[in-house]
């Protein structure tokens, strides 16, 4: 299985979580194999219940979607309540 | 001529019928800038502590900011200031929509509503042209038909502002409706009660003036080039709306259960902004001007909950009207939302009352025959239902609970105080004190009562950072170190929001402290720092708690309830309590005021606040 990379960008204040992580670039990951979602979060250590949207290419996805190659996975967490 | 203004506005006497207008200074906008800036500092000279909330005397202050009805994006809002007739101090409502450009397009920075009409009547302004019209064909009606039949009149172009049966009706947590059926609300305090109160059904703007730029091609190249991060970062709020923090909210003890008594519930999930987007949802809302889109547009097409297209239920209704009540539908919390709009009701306060009712009748302190027949059990949908057509209409136990939780419970007696939950008569929004600790501070030094929204530290304790104010991490929010400091710095930004006047969820979204302070120069001309533009939200804030010290305010008033202070709540909160006492010492070191929470002489004089110094 050919490595996979991908782009990871984090919203609302996530980003704390990821050393060395840079506004707007975001982080790139190199992938051994194809996995879901759930999958790298379990190495990354962003508390799930934080999460409210995923996305990919702009599109809402769930925790059980297999990433592709040079996707762009968006993670945001809500702020912004009255 | 101050660019960004228009130096004006109209002071319109309900009594006389005459019209006529305050030219504003620059040193004053200078000091105090706009929206509730500007508007406090008229509320004091107009108004006094031997004035009547809804008597005559009182003054209804519609203002807007210099940032209203230019490109700079999410400031098409307008504030609106008067002294309340549920807490009887300062009271301020912020509103999005598209009201505050249309003021501001008839050359007019504010309005301020004087006296009372001897009849029902609406106002029209139509560039210079103002008129007091009879109302007698609008009166009774709700706010989506009031708007509806303005516009048929004034042009689809015009905007109105109106209050339903509700604020006619003098419920005291009525509120102020812009743009009809999608629902934005000034919605706090009671300001739609004033209006009632003066017999004033509404206000129309239709106007041609543009506001003038200082340097308009940096300015718009500068706002512009800041909508890409804005848009791409708030896409959360876009898809699910504040509805969207529900299910993380429930998870960390912040949404209100079951009247603040429970730590955690399984129906949040069943109400959140995620689960509305599968099924009630029809598209977002964006207020005028606004690139985040986080308003909510929902259709109920049949069934018991049948509604119209139009706004569907934010975080706040739905903590309030939903979990602090049980209610575990989302289609009951779309149709509670939607009667409160039409009748004008603050979904806040509302909630509150019904919680509080819910509370009170299980503990038999009200009965059946208060209710007029209702079984107010947790989370009984349908006589929530009903029990807001009674509040609106006066009727049964809902005549008093109108009447704000310091009277009803004073009425219901036994010992409902405790279960009142409300700082100086506001009831608090759905956020818990005991799950973020600064909201302890926020709520009971906030100028009109329980309210967020004048800090607005509870995303900031837990979750972003504000590196522009010196926060480069986010904070704990069991922790109490440094929380007084904190919400003192917050306060200070958010005065200025208050008064540019623009949404603070931009400030999620990259435009920090450091893009505001050059957009405001950028409009007017002015050359503020960093530094000047906090002093200056710490001024507005001094000179609201000024307002209410003249009341008679002071340390005593800045509690909170037992049940927040004394009752853990479990959950995602824990055993938590927040140290409201010591949190509040080193707040009024800080800011600079005596045991008593009065501002010293030597604060007013460094704020250049003299001519206020009694």
């Amino acid at each position: 299985m050919d490595k996979l990379n991908i782009t990871l960008k984090l919203y609302g204040g996530l980003d704390k979580y990821i050393n060395n992580y840079v506004n707007k670039e975001g982080i790139s990951l190199k992938l051994n194999s194809s996995q879901t979602i759930k999958d790298i979060l379990k190495k990354i250590e962003i508390p799930k219940n934080r999460i409210t949207l995923i996305m990919a290419d702009d599109k809402t996805i769930n925790l059980d979607y297999v990433v592709k190659d040079n996707d762009i996975i968006k993670i945001f967490s809500q702020i912004g309540g009255g | 001529m101050v660019s960004g203004y228009f130096m004006k506005i109209a002071e319109i006497n309900l009594d006389s019928e005459q019209i006529s207008y305050l030219k504003l200074e620059e040193k004053e906008v200078k000091k105090f800038i706009g929206g509730s800036g500007i508007g406090a500092k008229l509320l004091y000279d107009y108004t006094d502590h031997k004035t009547e909330p809804l008597g005559s005397e009182n003054v209804l202050i519609f203002m807007t900011g210099p940032l209203t009805g230019t490109k700079a994006f999410s400031s098409d809002r307008f504030e609106v200031i008067t002294k309340s007739p549920l807490t009887g101090i300062y009271a301020e409502s912020d509103c999005g929509g598209r009201w505050g450009e249309g003021l501001k397009n008839c050359g007019l920075d504010g309005i301020i509503i004087k006296g009372k009409a001897k009849k029902p009547v609406y106002i029209t302004i139509k560039d210079e042209e103002i008129k007091i019209n009879d109302a007698s064909h609008l009166w009774g009606k709700d706010t989506f038909t009031t708007d509806t039949s303005i516009k048929e009149e004034m042009g689809p172009n015009s905007q109105v502002v109106c209050i339903g049966k509700a604020g006619e009706n003098l419920v005291k947590f009525a509120c102020i409706i812009n743009e009809g059926k999608h629902g934005r609300a000034a919605g706090r305090a009671g300001v739609g009660t004033v209006m009632g109160s003066k017999n004033l059904k509404a206000i129309g703007v239709l106007g041609t003036k543009e506001v003038k730029i200082a340097h308009e091609q940096e300015f718009n190249q500068f706002i512009k080039a800041l909508i890409p991060q804005m848009v791409e970062s708030l896409e959360s709020l876009k898809k699910y709306g504040t509805s969207g923090g529900v299910e993380y909210l429930e998870s960390v003890g912040d949404l209100p259960i079951k009247n603040w008594y429970q730590g955690n519930w399984e129906g949040a999930k069943k109400i959140s902004g995620q689960y509305m987007a599968k099924t009630v949802l029809k598209k977002n809302y964006y207020c005028g001007r606004c690139v985040i889109g986080c308003g909510r547009t929902v259709e109920i097409t049949e069934g018991k909950y049948k509604t119209d297209e139009g706004a569907g239920p934010e975080y706040e209704t739905i903590g309030m009207l939903g979990s602090n009540c049980l209610v575990d539908d989302i289609k009951i919390i779309c149709k509670a939302n939607e009667l409160c709009n039409r009748y004008g009701l603050d979904t806040i306060s509302t909630g509150s009352a019904i919680s509080f009712c819910m509370e009170a009748y299980e503990k038999g302190l009200v009965t059946k025959e208060d209710t007029g027949g209702l079984k107010m059990e947790w989370g009984n949908g349908d006589a929530l239902l009903e029990m807001i057509e009674k509040i609106a209409n006066r009727q049964d136990i809902g005549k008093l609970l109108g009447e704000g939780l310091i009277k009803a419970s004073k009425e219901i007696g036994g010992n409902s105080c405790e279960f009142a939950i409300h700082v100086k008569g506001l009831d608090f929004p759905a956020h818990d004190p005991r799950a973020k600790v600064s909201l302890a501070l926020a709520y009971v030094t906030s100028n009109r009562g329980a309210c967020h929204l004048q800090a607005y530290t509870a995303d900031f304790e837990d979750g972003a950072a504000m590196p522009d104010l010196g926060y480069k991490e986010t904070l704990d929010r069991f922790e109490t170190k440094g929380k007084a400091k904190f919400v003192v710095d917050f306060q200070h930004l958010m005065s200025m929001l208050d008064s540019l006047h623009c949404c603070k969820f931009v400030i999620f979204g990259g435009m920090t402290v450091e893009p505001l302070v050059k957009t405001l120069n950028l409009v007017t001309g002015w050359d503020f720092s960093k530094e000047d533009f906090l002093k200056t939200g710490e001024r507005i804030f001094n000179l609201k708690r000024l307002y209410n010290v003249r009341e008679g305010i002071s340390r005593k008033d800045d509690i909170l309830p037992p049940r927040i202070l004394n009752h853990p709540r479990g959950g995602g909160a824990g055993d938590n309590l927040p140290c409201l006492n010591k949190m509040l010492n080193e707040y009024y070191q800080i800011r600079g005021w005596d045991e008593f929470g009065i501002p010293t002489k030597e604060t007013l004089k460094r704020l250049e606040l003299e001519e206020y110094i009694k």
